[in-house]
């Protein structure tokens, strides 16, 4: 279990407030509400993109809270993808591995490619990848440098209906592969049946 | 009247009134065509150090803007509050915003005590920093939010460094915006005018002064406009190859804390520091000195007649504009459309009929918005209008005629922004002397008696009077940041 403390943030007249909060460590753990519930904000201060002097997120013995954002060690995967649009797919995922100075990327990469069936649009710019493409890089890019925690935004919000299931297949997949604690943030019912295995729901700010 | 000619008569008014707004700006160049009967072709000796000084003077400035722009964009990052970031951006933007004027006076009050002043092409690059560089970290900011945000939070999260993402991400993600933006800076370098004219000393730095000086003190007319002729062709193939806007609106605030500069974030005030100490502490040598050694109650009023004139003319021109838009070809003309030089616009205006003080005050106000107007729909009302333009379409989709789409979808969603941008024609026009120098006549307004006294090396009397003239341009951008308000609410 990772806990978290103190998760404050007060802004516009909206107060999210955590008190406490034990995340499982194996897994993925969706955090599910309404949209203005303050998921996105929670998500945003776990990973530091935004102040809370008051947090404490104690992940195997270590406060990360305290620690920079790049040292937290995190993947990512925003709703809206956030790709480079001026590299190709494979060098979008190999920035991450450059970024953490990755040492021999090539397996990891050979691997996310077969896992996520990427190798047809690999040299494509990510400018002209489909939306389903796009997002299968997105995650590759999010888990080839193993972080310690992964947090996924409304990934498969952007998709149609027919890519949504299989995206989600292919997402637990390659999650339970790597054993990466996953936080899914979503307001989707049928993400949390697909893909979650511990459901936390928030409502105004608060966990109910 | 039918329905189908009254939408024929409000196509042909359009038109109209694009022809007419057309043929207003231009008229100056075409003031000087009639007016001048001979043409003698300038050698190529006389212009071409000229430009080759411009071109450097203004390459330097845009260099150093730039560099010292990105430093205090990354300083700003450094504020946290959204009270502090929008105080540092007020300070960043406070060089632009005063009037050229107070921007030399306030260099003046910090050297002269220390040394004698190095006028010429130091001063001259030293002052368009100061006031550009400012500009460029807001406008960086900008720029960063809304095409950089998202994608430099998920690099900071992956644990990339600064300088990996500006290389591999940030820098040909934005080279055409970063090459757009420095070549805006180096446009307001190229053409400025009132700077180089006080600061330049004997040398000249611009294409500006030197066609100022063309007439002044060779009655050159001719080879004025051809060296205007040439700085236009110049700045229009700036305009040309970079069409887009390089202001982005305001985004949905993503963090670029990435970017910030920890500890150094007082940076950010340097600029607002280095004016307002500046004013302040001539301002006091002269006040215990001498006092108001001049009379400036008359020219201060006729500072503020100014003002309010210039800021009615451009708000009616904008209000124009936001009437016949949108049309691609108008559009395409007034982005990519710069003003004048400002001494072909002045001696222009001399050139047409009427003298006395009405018909000299009347050209001025002409004057200062012909050069003003371009600049700012340019800076603020292009991206406002053009924002609107498939809200237009849905309205005329649903047969809604001109005059409604103007007052019923445009007008609430602009006005506002109208009248700041005018707010700040009214500021800027209240602290000009360098047109008004060449139109005014025997009309005194503050500036020209603050030039006269300048000219005298009497800077601490000067700059005592820019306090009231401070105070009037105040008083002029809040009477129209207030209207703003008013029809906003």
């Amino acid at each position: 279990m990772s806990v978290v403390k103190g998760l404050v943030r007060r802004f516009d007249g909206f107060t999210l407030n955590i008190p406490n909060w034990e995340i499982s460590d194996q897994g993925i753990t969706a955090l599910w509400g309404p949209s203005g519930s303050g998921k996105t904000t929670a998500f945003r201060v776990l990973m530091g993109l935004e102040p809370c002097p008051t947090l404490e997120w104690t992940f195997q013995g270590e406060n990360l809270a305290k620690l920079p954002v790049p040292e937290r060690k995190l993947g990512v995967v925003f709703q809206t993808l956030e790709l480079f649009p001026h590299m190709t797919a494979a060098e979008n995922i190999l920035f991450a591995a450059k970024a953490r100075h990755m040492k021999d990327p090539e397996s990891q990469l050979n691997s996310l490619v077969e896992d996520l069936r990427l190798k047809e649009c690999l040299n494509r710019p990510a400018s002209v990848l489909s939306g389903g493409e796009a997002q299968r890089v997105a995650l590759a890019r999010a888990v080839i440098t193993n972080p310690r925690f992964l947090f996924l935004d409304e990934p498969f919000s952007s998709l149609d209906q027919d890519l949504k299931s299989e995206a989600r297949a292919l997402v637990k997949r390659v999650i339970e592969k790597l054993k990466i604690p996953t936080l899914l943030i979503t307001h989707d019912e049928a993400d949390l049946a697909a893909l979650a295995h511990n459901v936390v729901k928030i409502e105004n700010g608060k966990l109910v | 009247m039918t329905g189908k000619k009254f939408l024929n008569a409000e196509v042909a008014t359009r038109a109209s009134l694009r022809i007419f707004l057309g043929i207003f700006l231009l008229a100056p160049y075409l003031v000087w065509l009639m007016w001048i009967s001979s043409w003698n072709w300038p050698s190529v000796q006389e212009w071409w150090g000229t430009l080759e000084t411009a071109f450097i003077q203004a390459g330097l400035s845009a260099v150093c803007c730039m560099l010292i722009g990105f430093l205090f964009f990354m300083a700003a990052q450094g504020w946290k509050s959204a009270r502090m970031q929008r105080a540092s951006e007020i300070a960043l933007l406070l060089p632009n915003v005063v009037p050229p004027l107070f921007l030399i006076l306030a260099i003046l009050s910090w050297v002269t005590p220390w040394m004698a002043f190095p006028y010429g092409f130091t001063a001259v690059v030293f002052a368009h920093v100061l006031l550009n560089s400012g500009l460029v970290a807001v406008s960086l900011n900008r720029l960063f939010h809304a095409k950089l945000g998202g994608m430099a939070e998920t690099a900071w999260v992956f644990g990339a460094s600064r300088t990996l993402f500006l290389r591999k991400v940030a820098l040909p993600f934005l080279k055409t915006d970063l090459a757009c933006m420095f070549l805006f800076v180096f446009s307001l370098s190229f053409t400025s005018f009132s700077i180089p004219l006080v600061l330049g000393g004997e040398k000249l730095v611009t294409l500006e002064v030197a066609i100022f000086d063309s007439i002044r003190m060779e009655g050159r007319w001719d080879k004025a406009v051809i060296l205007a002729a040439i700085q236009s062709l110049i700045l229009f193939l700036l305009a040309w190859s970079l069409p887009h806007n390089f202001w982005p609106k305001r985004q949905a605030q993503s963090s670029l804390d990435y970017f910030a500069l920890k500890g150094f974030r007082l940076l950010v005030f340097i600029p607002a520091f280095l004016l307002v100490v500046g004013w302040i502490s001539g301002a006091l040598l002269a006040f215990r000195s001498n006092g108001f050694e001049v009379p400036w109650v008359e020219p201060l009023l006729n500072s503020l007649a100014l003002g309010v004139s210039v800021g009615i003319l451009n708000f009616i021109l904008f209000l124009l504009t936001a009437y016949v838009s949108p049309h691609p070809g108008l559009s395409r003309f007034l982005s990519g459309y710069l003003a004048p030089s400002p001494a072909i616009v002045g001696f222009a205006m001399l050139l047409l009929p009427g003298e006395g003080e009405i018909f000299n005050f009347v050209k001025l106000s002409v004057a200062l918005t012909l050069i003003l107007f371009p600049l700012l729909y340019r800076w603020t009302v292009h991206s406002a209008l053009s924002s609107l333009r498939d809200q237009i379409l849905t309205a005329r989709t649903l047969g809604a005629d001109w005059s409604l789409i103007l007052f019923d979808v445009v007008w609430p969603q602009v006005a506002p922004q109208l009248l700041r941008a005018s707010g700040l024609a009214a500021l800027w026009a209240s602290g000009d002397f360098a047109i008004s120098g060449i139109v005014a006549g025997e009309m005194h307004t503050v500036p020209l008696v603050m030039e006269n006294l300048l000219s005298n090396y009497r800077i601490e009397s000067a700059q005592l009077l820019m306090f009231p003239l401070a105070l009037a341009g105040l008083a002029l951008y809040g009477l129209f940041t207030g209207a703003a308000r008013y029809v906003s609410r």
